[in-house]
């Protein structure tokens, strides 16, 4: 594989958008990412679309607002992880030379009203809070887990979005956990701001070869260092109805494997973003991508990691920096992109390694290291 | 040569419903039928069974006027909306019979006739009293349910089964309540009606005991049934003129709802739930069909708007997803699942 960059990124801010509202959403997000690239669609020779709401546009209809101009038109559709595959094609086909300049956009926008969540519980899961509220009640029976925990990790994630013009959920006083706790119980012992806001929303990143990042201004790319997916492997207990949470060991493999592949570790990654579609899952994911033992992630939360300071304070990495799901909103295919957008921010401001993990349908899980690229 | 009685209609239900005090949501919620394992609605027994009643009487039966006499329905089966019913009546000077048929199978049969000596007083539980006055307007709009075919005015014999709107005056109404029956699966197995003579007409006045008598068992084609009698004896100055005997019957527990069916590896052991075709190893063995457990230990659990989900981990190592029974649910504890006929499953404390 020959290197791969992130040249330019750029996207709408995430909420309630009309039906209707995709064509829109996409050209401005993509016209955003190609302008802080620095090229033109012309430029492209490929360009990947990740949607996961049956009823967003054909991503090739959204490419023809960009241009019709012949290149190659793909995409990637995995639920939640729509935006991160849609990455992962992109990272596939400049990395092995069929592509030079990629535009990757991430979409969701349906052409007429249907919740994500109709469409979950229509193709015969239990609705995905109460699946989300199960794993976190078996925590708190096997951990000593409290409501505080989830809403500490919760009440970072929306301090976060508080400085991220395209979060969702801006909130206009310091959110605190009792507020946290305060909301609206929608499934026990998750409240309305533990959990995610869904929306609409479009976010894009340009993928190149350093030939091509070359050209248009290498300063501002960053490199693409791995993309893994991995799907589940059975073990005894295995949920096949209706996954949505899906097996934790997945995602320690997915994480795993990137360490391996880019012979850097935990200690080595300064910001990481996740799919907190729930409060549960990022108390989970501290300790499945390996930032903690398991069973320490409550202490540590209680000690203030993973949120602002934590890198310089624990020595562990920043959490969901741009609000994650839960503040920032999860529209479904933009909400990988999202991640990049951000990752490509924090790279760009002086870290110098972020990694992205989405879900998707808990059937999937997807990784990606990102690495702020030194002058050559 | 049978005589036509048409079906009954929703309409009809509804009707005798109102005139007859009878609201149970068996006869006309289709989603409470279904929930009871019915396949559809079906009339409430005293309906049609008031029809037959009335068309009897139509034909040339009557009741001695001066003498003891009864009149028994015994109810055979449910009678479905829409289901064309017949009459087959036999009238002599002492003594009428009749059955109504729907379907080819006989749904209830008549007997009204003479009674050796007039009906005496008995004794049960849980005795209410109320006065009764037969009420021209009431006993019209019955009249009308039962398709009685005699004009009601004072002093006219009301339809014999007229006695059911008891429930107007009675302090508790509800008959099933009173029995202390599952609603759902209770129906009406026979009513029986003795007077000392004559007719019960409008405009008499009477005074009511009504009383629960005593349980008895009888073993079924589904297992064992539990009937009960409710009896009111209506006096009035001359002494004890009626007794109206009801019995209800309580019908077995429903069958469980069917296990689910998964698939099991016959290689390893293992079971999958839903079912599949394909060992998960890759090796592409064929799998077989295989009930899966109905029991297990329950995982973790939460509500959401307002239904409780939870998962169980099932004997057979299936980790299912799945609608808990409304409450407080404990992790660990022992799940054994219900449901409905209808395919609706939710699993309960064990």
């Amino acid at each position: 594989m020959r290197d791969v960059m992130v040249l330019g990124t750029g996207m709408v801010p995430f909420g309630r958008y009309a039906p209707g509202s995709a064509r829109r959403l996409a050209a401005e997000a993509s016209v955003a990412a190609l302008s802080d690239a620095g090229c033109a669609f012309a430029d492209l020779d490929a360009f990947v679309c990740g949607s996961a709401h049956p009823l967003t546009p054909r991503g090739v209809y959204l490419a023809k607002e960009l241009g019709v101009t012949g290149l190659a038109v793909l995409h990637a559709e995995h639920a939640s992880a729509s935006g991160l595959a849609a990455m992962h094609l992109a990272w596939l086909g400049v990395g092995s030379g069929a592509y030079d300049a990629v535009l990757v956009l991430g979409v969701d926008c349906p052409e007429s009203e249907q919740s994500a969540l109709e469409i979950i519980e229509s193709e015969g899961n239990l609705p995905a809070p109460a699946l989300f509220a199960m794993w976190a009640h078996r925590r708190m029976h096997d951990r000593g887990t409290t409501p505080r925990h989830l809403a500490a990790v919760a009440a970072k994630n929306w301090n976060y979005a508080r400085d991220n013009p395209y979060a969702a959920r801006r909130a206009a006083e310091p959110i605190t956990v009792e507020k946290v706790l305060a909301s609206r119980m929608i499934a026990p012992p998750l409240t309305s701001m533990m959990c995610t806001p869904w929306g609409e929303g479009a976010a894009a990143a340009v993928v190149c070869s350093a030939e091509f990042a070359g050209r248009y201004g290498a300063d501002r790319a960053v490199r693409m260092l791995h993309s893994h997916v991995e799907s589940e492997t059975y073990s005894p207990g295995h949920v096949f109805q209706g996954a949505i949470v899906g097996p934790p060991a997945m995602s320690r493999r997915a994480a795993g494997a990137l360490y391996e592949a880019t012979g850097r570790g935990p200690a080595d990654v300064d910001v990481v973003q996740v799919h907190d579609a729930f409060a549960i899952e990022e108390l989970y994911y501290y300790e499945l991508l390996g930032f903690a033992a398991d069973g320490d992630a409550e202490r540590l939360v209680e000690k203030g990691a993973f949120g602002p300071g934590s890198r310089e304070r624990f020595g562990l990495p920043e959490f969901s920096t741009h609000g994650g799901l839960v503040a920032g909103g999860h529209p479904g295919g933009p909400t990988g992109l999202a991640q990049v957008h951000e990752t490509v921010r924090q790279l760009r401001g002086g870290r110098s390694v972020g990694l992205c993990h989405m879900l998707g349908a808990g059937s999937v899980a997807i990784t990606q290291m990102y690495e702020r690229a030194r002058p050559s | 040569m049978p005589d036509r009685l048409g079906s009954v209609q929703l309409t009809d239900v509804v009707r005798y419903a109102g005139a007859s005090g009878d609201l149970n949501p068996l006869h006309y919620d289709p989603s409470f039928a279904r929930a009871a394992g019915h396949e559809g609605l079906f009339a409430m027994g005293a309906l049609h069974g008031g029809w037959l009643v009335s068309h009897v009487v139509s034909q040339g039966a009557s009741p001695p006027e001066g003498a003891p006499w009864f009149l028994r329905l015994r109810y055979h089966g449910i009678v479905p909306l829409g289901l064309d019913l017949e009459a087959e009546s036999s009238i002599g000077p002492d003594r009428t019979t009749a059955d109504l048929t729907g379907g080819g199978e006989r749904k209830v049969s008549l007997e009204l006739a003479g009674l050796d000596a007039p009906p005496a007083a008995g004794g049960g539980r849980d005795e209410q009293r109320c006065t009764f006055p037969v009420e021209l307007g009431t006993s019209k709009r019955f009249g009308e349910a039962v398709r009685w075919p005699e004009p009601l005015a004072p002093g006219r014999p009301v339809p014999p089964t007229y006695l059911s709107v008891l429930s107007f005056w009675l302090p508790n109404p509800d008959p099933i309540d009173r029995v202390g029956f599952d609603r759902s699966r209770t129906l009406l197995g026979e009513t029986s009606i003795e007077l000392a003579r004559g007719p019960v007409r409008v405009g008499e006045v009477f005074e009511v005991r009504e009383y629960i008598g005593a349980e008895r068992t009888r073993a079924g084609r589904a297992g064992e049934m539990r009937l009960v009698d409710l009896v009111a004896e209506l006096s009035d100055a001359t002494g004890l003129r009626v007794v109206y005997r009801n019995t209800f019957i309580l019908m077995p527990a429903r069958a469980e709802a069917a296990p689910l069916n998964g698939s099991r590896d016959p290689e390893t052991g293992q079971v999958f739930y839903p079912a599949r075709a394909l060992s998960v190893d890759g090796r592409m063995r064929p799998l077989v069909e295989s009930a899966l457990a109905t029991e297990g230990v329950l995982y973790s659990w939460t509500t959401y708007e307002g239904t409780a989900y939870g998962q169980i981990d099932l004997d057979d190592g299936v980790r299912l997803q799945v609608r808990l029974a409304p409450g407080e649910h404990q992790i660990g504890a022992r799940y054994r699942m219900a449901g409905s006929p209808d395919g609706d499953r939710w699993f309960a404390h064990a």
